[in-house]
């Protein structure tokens, strides 16, 4: 275990146990990195920053196409002490100008095939720098400009994410060094295979680096000599992507994973994975049997871009497909503290966590910091149950608890009872205006496959028998509707006013 | 009459509580509890049928949680229209 307490540190120090190998590249090939070009290409990038003013405690705009260049952009702010300000591309020019307005940055690196047209007016004059390391990448590190290395410490910040919030106001997460280590760390000194890594060999992360997941993980493969491949968001076919590049390990979303096991299904090979780490959203339970049963070793992680991603952790084990059934998350690493508060007893309520990998707060709002984050605890608005097994049960969020007849009612727990109907391939239950009661709960439901009226009503009458049998009265859906979609967040989180609007009207 | 009545409290029944007439395992004296007629199915029931939440009637109603008792009920209303 590295006592380097920086990223860029570390990450140099790996760099050089195996410069030949393949730091960073995109699954068609292009943008290869080895571990030994990247001092080189790092330096010659913060120089180019330096030469614009920017310095220690800076925002940079890192405009995020997930590829090679925005972690080479990432550790060039790193090189300055400086703040990488993640923002995807695909975000819509008004919401990239109020990030703006929230971060203030110095300069903007534009990845490859950016162009500057593409930002919003009120950022172009701001020190534009294109993030491109084809053609001169050979140069030695000493070619490089010399820029002077601040001297800094784990707490010291490297990266801003926005959380997409359900407030619609924007948040920026200030995220430390030490949220990109504290957790392989504590895996390594308690010598614990949660979740593990393995020098050289290929992972991929579909993920935007802009999200927490997708750069916690990249990070993490490069501090363990990972050959780190991305890109491929345009791809059909996820299975394609991991038998091409030959993945050994990745991270998805629970609804990449259904998709990788439907491809599987279909007749794709099976890629030659040894672990998928996965989480954002519930999972499937059977999907991660699937590929359980396949011989990978599969790990959930939940935790929030507040809490640095992951702070539980649900590996493969004896149990952990029936846990997983009952909507476990897992349980805290070692030296991860949580704690219940507001709840009914205290078995239940929301999950408070004091991570090592704890964000620093929200940039430029301390009023939102204050209710977030209490002296290192990060209240994640999430209700859990914490079983005699020891491990955490979510319930649902807090802010989306649905009032019915006065009885809180936790919609994952609606969505969980439906979903675990055969038939059913996804639900979501959302809330609907009552005089009477408050609200009553609404289900809109995704059939496995294709149904007519019979079959319809049939599922429908199944789903509402198993409510009989295993809900609280109030919790128990008052309309059933099947539906083609159900909006979702990137992670795949549920946008339940989204979908009471176009259910319900 | 009597018989338009019971298809009208059944179609209402069926539809609120997602169940079919063959659920209905007592037949019309099968209590609808028992096929999960809880509060808020009853108001959501009364509405349907187009019971006054304001008279005495829903009390009637729930005095004989049955097909059989809220179809008579609604012919003693106006023959089940």
């Amino acid at each position: 275990m590295s006592t380097v307490t920086t990223v860029l540190g570390r990450l140099l120090a790996q760099a050089q146990r195996h410069p030949e190998a393949i730091a960073l590249r995109r699954c068609d090939g292009t943008s290869v990195i080895r571990y030994g070009q990247l001092s080189s290409v790092v330096n010659r990038l913060a120089a180019e920053l330096d030469g614009h003013g920017v310095s220690r405690g800076c925002r940079v705009f890192v405009m995020s196409d997930n590829g090679p260049e925005t972690y080479v952009a990432v550790l060039a702010c790193a090189r300055l002490g400086a703040i990488a300000v993640l923002v995807d591309r695909g975000v819509p020019a008004g919401a990239v100008a109020r990030f703006g307005e929230i971060t203030s940055p110095s300069a903007i690196l534009l990845t490859p095939g950016m162009a500057s047209t593409a930002l919003p007016s009120v950022l172009r004059t701001i020190p534009l720098i294109a993030v491109d390391f084809t053609g001169d990448i050979a140069q030695p590190a000493d070619v490089a400009p010399a820029v002077i290395q601040p001297e800094l410490t784990a707490d010291d910040p490297l990266a801003m994410i926005f959380t997409s919030g359900t407030t619609g106001e924007p948040k920026a997460v200030l995220l430390p060094n030490r949220t990109f280590f504290a957790v392989s760390d504590i895996l390594a000194r308690e010598q614990l295979s949660w979740i593990s890594w393995v020098a050289g060999e290929a992972t991929y992360s579909p993920l935007p680096a802009s999200h927490i997941g997708g750069l916690w993980w990249i990070v993490n493969c490069l501090l363990h000599g990972s050959e780190c491949v991305t890109g491929g968001e345009n791809s059909t076919s996820l299975a394609e992507i991991l038998n091409a590049n030959q993945i050994a390990s990745t991270c998805l979303v629970p609804t990449l994973l259904t998709r990788l096991v439907a491809e599987v299904r279909a007749g794709t090979a099976l890629p030659p994975l040894r672990m998928i780490g996965y989480g954002g959203s519930r999972a499937s339970a059977a999907d991660v049997q699937f590929v359980e049963a396949a011989g990978i070793h599969t790990a959930q992680v939940f935790g929030l871009s507040e809490t640095g991603c992951t702070a539980l952790c649900l590996p493969t084990a004896d149990g952990s497909i029936a846990r997983i059934e009952a909507s476990a998350v897992g349980r805290p690493y070692p030296g991860v503290e949580v704690r219940l508060a507001g709840g009914d007893s205290a078995e239940s309520g929301t999950l408070l966590i004091k991570s090592p990998a704890n964000m620093l707060g929200y940039w430029n709002n301390p009023e939102r910091t204050a209710e977030v984050l209490v002296d290192g605890w990060v209240d994640t608005g999430d209700i859990f149950e914490h079983g005699a097994d020891g491990y955490f049960y979510i319930k649902g969020r807090s802010s989306e608890m649905i009032i019915s007849g006065g009885v809180n009612v936790a919609p994952d727990e609606v969505d969980r009872i439906a979903e675990s109907v055969p038939g059913v391939d996804a639900a979501a239950c959302f809330e609907i205006p009552d005089a009477e009661f408050g609200a009553l709960i609404g289900l809109a439901v995704i059939p496995a496959g294709e149904l007519d009226d019979a079959q319809v009503r049939a599922l429908k009458h199944a789903i509402a028998a198993r409510y009989r049998t295993e809900s609280e009265p109030m919790a128990r859906p008052s309309t059933i509707t099947v539906v083609s979609e159900i909006p979702r967040t990137q992670s795949g989180k549920v946008i339940r006013a989204a979908l009471a609007a176009a259910v319900h009207g | 009459m009597a018989e338009a009545a019971r298809e009208r409290v059944l179609a209402a029944v069926a539809e609120v509580l997602y169940i079919d007439e063959s659920d209905l395992f007592d037949g019309d004296a099968t209590d609808l509890r028992e096929l999960g007629l809880d509060s808020v199915r009853f108001v959501l029931l009364m509405k349907r049928l187009g019971v006054d939440r304001e008279s005495d009637l829903p009390k009637r109603f729930a005095n004989d949680l049955t097909i059989a008792g809220w179809a008579r009920e609604l012919e003693v209303l106006g023959g089940g229209s």
